[in-house]
């Protein structure tokens, strides 16, 4: 057969369907991906190192910046980190409303994702029409704590600022109107004979072979794998709802799709009950002001938009940690992307890095 | 032969095609020498245009144009990127390429003037689109759909050659 | 006569050209307003002057070649574009006194001329010297040589129906019954081949952003940047004006309304179908180049044969017969 000339493609660092600076080296023949090498690290800040110089409440507005869609759940993973060595009791009204915004805050991401990942297949309202709801949750957010992207909300010992007067009564009406544009969004997209053609049987891997490669989070559970921390490993008072645990079946890019849609009304129900059920009381337990963890080791984990989000803290007793180690989700679901990509088409490309979701600032950390 | 436009028109797209098939042979580059095809491709189908034979223009460009993006396709994708213009220093060779070209040139031109051409000018007015049509498919239809079946078979060939080297 | 000769081609220049302006603002517009924002609305009273500024500033850039492409013809590309998108307006007739080369065959040229067009792109793609643009390139030929089949056998119907090749003729022979109603599948088919032709969505692979930046003109800037784009729109509208003349009887009024001139008529069919084109980018995810391929090779050709042979199985049927 005749042979044609390989190709070697730099995809990025700058390339608008990377989502950041990540870079990814291809050799292609034509249009057929032959190999496939991730370059990751454009973005990194040394959060990790930068965290053993600062006091607990000063790593918090760095979380922010790591998986910059999604800040309240890095917010929650290091201060839940630091209350497990503490054994904090939280005030009730602090966790609700730590649960209200850490799922709103996944509504936010997911719609970023379905936006962004159509934009990548080549349709253009779907974006602006997910972030139309999504400046929406940022309002809130807005409201609530004064920042739209980067919050520093929460605090070792509970959150930051108490809702304030008709704020939820908000929540409550962006929950019905957000119920009705997810149908607007799927009778757009879902039925559309181009996207599920580019969505269906691509990008398919087993469920062994997710757990194999350590994913976690939608990437893991669309292919079969029933697993979620909120309901498995409960944290905060995610007990106390009740809510479905969307799984997919065949681990393609459909499947991804149809479960972040899906987790996304799940969330709209945690958020109703967690409105319906909003307790009194203070929002901050009685903590000292310059905290001290004490000494010893903690892992605690928890179900970001993108996956298992797991911080390892080491603590010394000082006020500062001795060392910080995040699970960063992005990271590891990233790590099955070669494989994916091999003998696969550049069209698919895009589609099958969209698909893992994968936030940059949290991917370099 | 007088000077009208029909004669400058003619003149000129001559020149272009001749011109477009010299460089076509000078250039070293497979993209180049593609463009100088079509070039000359498309000075031709202007010349049909001043024979009135506008269907054949028309088919000429739609045919080579799409046949060239196919050639400069293969040229692109079977060729390394960037060579380098090795220029040839072998002046021998050189030297035998011309004898042997002026040799051809000589025998053809031999054979045009040696040709009697019957004289008579063709009625360019009676070859319409609807006339050719007609001789296409009344007086010429047997050699018509034979040329068809032919092509029906080599498509169908190719398409089997394709397939057994890919089984390979 | 010799004035208008040599005028009618420089106003049909500057009309199109101002088509072309006012086509990018209205589909900014309307886009906008189907994603729910406002669209373009600073420059000048409701953002009318928007891409005259656009142009302004093309034309005022700095003209950048890159270092390693090929000079000439990275000069030339823009060019190899643009002029063919420009000749085929020459045969488009907009009313039956308004045409400016009624040529016999008037619908070849037209498919002919405009597929010069892919040399220019695919000569600009190798030319830039970028990956990227090669990629690009390689996909809009591919893609224009798969589709322009479907496309000429989708009119064949049209041709046997009209008996000429002649666009005038055509837009004759739709006095009583628009093709459109009886070479349907026809019209499907040149539809989605005439989207694929102009590298619209759902068929812009050549540049798809998402993928390949911005395919074969990605090094491109300013004025040649210019041509390639101005080559895109100058053949909306030059392809919405063929889908009129062939489909929707051009001209000719619909219910005998014959109050309005022909030449409204026309303006009022070709907006439909620019306004469609618009609304197809609004709503449609991009498809992908190996089901393009198989969307056209074995959805749309047979599909356009089978409407070749229908139609002349129609013909011979008497009553309904003189429809086709």
């Amino acid at each position: 057969m005749l042979r044609t000339e390989e190709m070697l493609l730099n995809v990025g660092p700058q390339h608008p369907s990377t989502h950041g600076v990540f870079r990814l080296v291809i050799t292609i023949d034509g249009e057929t991906i032959t190999e496939a090498k991730p370059v990751v690290g454009y973005l990194h800040r040394g959060t990790e190192k930068l965290a053993e110089d600062l006091t607990y409440t000063q790593i918090v507005p760095y979380t922010d910046r790591m998986d910059y869609l999604s800040a309240m759940t890095n917010n929650y993973i290091v201060v839940h980190a630091a209350e497990t060595l503490m054994e904090v009791e939280l005030p009730e009204r602090a966790e609700f409303l730590r649960v209200i915004v850490m799922e709103l805050n996944r509504i936010a991401s997911h719609l970023v994702w379905f936006g962004t990942y159509l934009l990548d297949i080549g349709a253009m309202s779907p974006f602006l029409l997910a972030f139309r709801e999504r400046e929406q949750i940022l309002d809130l957010f807005n409201d609530l704590c004064g920042a739209r992207l980067t919050y520093n909300y929460m605090r070792i010992g509970g959150v930051k600022w108490d809702v304030p007067e008709g704020w939820l009564d908000q929540v409550r009406a962006f929950i019905s109107n957000m119920r009705e544009k997810l149908k607007e969004y799927e009778d757009l997209v879902a039925g559309n004979e181009i996207f599920l053609n580019r969505t269906r049987g691509i990008g398919v891997y087993s469920a062994d072979e997710a757990i194999d490669y350590g994913l976690s989070g939608v990437n893991l559970r669309a292919a079969g794998v029933d697993w979620d921390l909120r309901r498995d490993r409960p944290y905060s008072v995610y007990d106390r709802f009740e809510f479905d645990v969307p799984v997919g079946k065949n681990g393609d890019l459909y499947d991804k799709f149809t479960c972040r849609m899906e987790e996304i009304r799940q969330s709209l129900r945690i958020v109703e009950q967690a409105v319906d059920q909003f307790p009194e009381g203070p929002v901050m337990a009685k903590v000292p002001r310059v905290i001290r963890v004490p000494e010893g080791e903690a892992y605690v984990q928890m179900e970001s938009p993108r996956g298992e989000l797991g911080c390892y803290l080491v603590s010394r007793g000082k006020d500062k940690p001795y060392r910080l180690k995040f699970r960063r989700p992005s990271f590891y679901n990233l790590q099955i992307l070669p494989r994916l990509l091999k003998g696969e088409n550049v069209a698919n490309l895009v589609a099958i890095l969209g698909g893992i979701d994968i936030v940059l600032g949290e991917v370099d950390a | 032969m007088q000077w009208n436009g029909e004669f400058l028109a003619f003149f000129l797209l001559s020149v272009m095609a001749i011109g477009g098939a010299v460089f076509m042979i000078h250039f070293t580059r497979v993209v180049h020498m593609v463009l100088a095809l079509a070039f000359t491709f498309l000075s031709i189908a202007g010349i049909y245009v001043l024979l009135h034979a506008e269907f054949v223009a028309a088919v000429q460009v739609l045919i080579y144009t799409g046949a060239v993006s196919i050639l400069m396709l293969f040229g692109i994708m079977l060729t390394k990127h960037r060579t380098s213009d090795h220029s040839d220093s072998r002046s021998r060779h050189q030297l035998l390429s011309f004898v042997g070209v002026a040799a051809f040139f000589g025998v053809i031109m031999w054979v045009i003037y040696h040709t009697p051409f019957s004289g008579g000018k063709a009625e360019t007015a009676k070859y319409t689109v609807a006339n050719l049509g007609e001789w296409v498919f009344k007086q010429y239809v047997i050699p018509f759909e034979l040329t068809s079946v032919l092509l029906l078979a080599a498509l169908v060939g190719a398409v089997i050659l394709a397939k057994k080297e890919r089984d390979a | 006569m010799q004035a208008w000769m040599w005028l009618g081609p420089v106003i049909m220049l500057f009309v199109v050209l101002g088509f072309v302006t006012l086509a990018i603002l209205f589909e900014r517009k309307v886009i906008g307003w189907m994603q729910s924002r406002i669209g373009p609305n600073r420059v000048g009273p409701w953002g009318l002057f928007q891409t005259v500024a656009d142009v302004l500033k093309l034309l005022l850039k700095e003209d950048i070649v890159p270092q390693k492409a090929d000079e000439t013809l990275f000069k030339l590309a823009p060019v190899i574009a643009f002029v063919p998108a420009f000749a085929v307006v020459a045969v488009l007739p907009f009313t039956d006194s308004l045409v400016f080369a009624d040529i016999g065959v008037g619908l070849l040229y037209f498919i002919a001329i405009s597929s010069i067009t892919t040399i220019g792109i695919l000569a600009g793609g190798w030319a830039s010297n970028n990956k990227y643009a090669l990629i690009g390139a390689m996909r809009s030929a591919a893609q224009m040589i798969s589709y322009e089949i479907p496309l000429v056998m989708a009119l064949v119907g049209v041709i046997m129906a009209a008996g000429t090749l002649n666009l005038s003729g055509i837009v004759e022979a739709q006095k009583e019954m628009w093709f459109i109603v009886p070479q349907f599948i026809g019209f499907v088919v040149f539809f989605i081949a005439s989207l694929a032709e102009l590298n619209r969505t759902p068929f812009d692979l050549p540049e798809a952003e998402s993928e390949l930046v911005a395919g074969y003109h990605v090094e491109y800037s300013g004025f040649r940047f210019a041509f390639f784009m101005l080559a895109e729109y100058v053949y909306v509208f030059a392809m919405s004006a063929l889908t009129t003349v062939l489909f929707l009887g051009g001209w000719n009024p619909l219910f005998g309304f014959t109050f309005l001139p022909p030449l409204i008529w026309f303006l009022l069919k070709f907006s439909l179908i620019v306004f469609t084109l618009i609304w197809i980018r609004a709503t449609l995810p991009r498809i992908r180049v190996d089901q393009l391929m198989q969307l056209g090779w074995k959805v749309l050709l047979p599909l356009a044969l089978f409407n070749i042979f229908l139609s002349a199985l129609l013909k011979e049927i008497p009553g309904i017969g003189s429809y086709y």
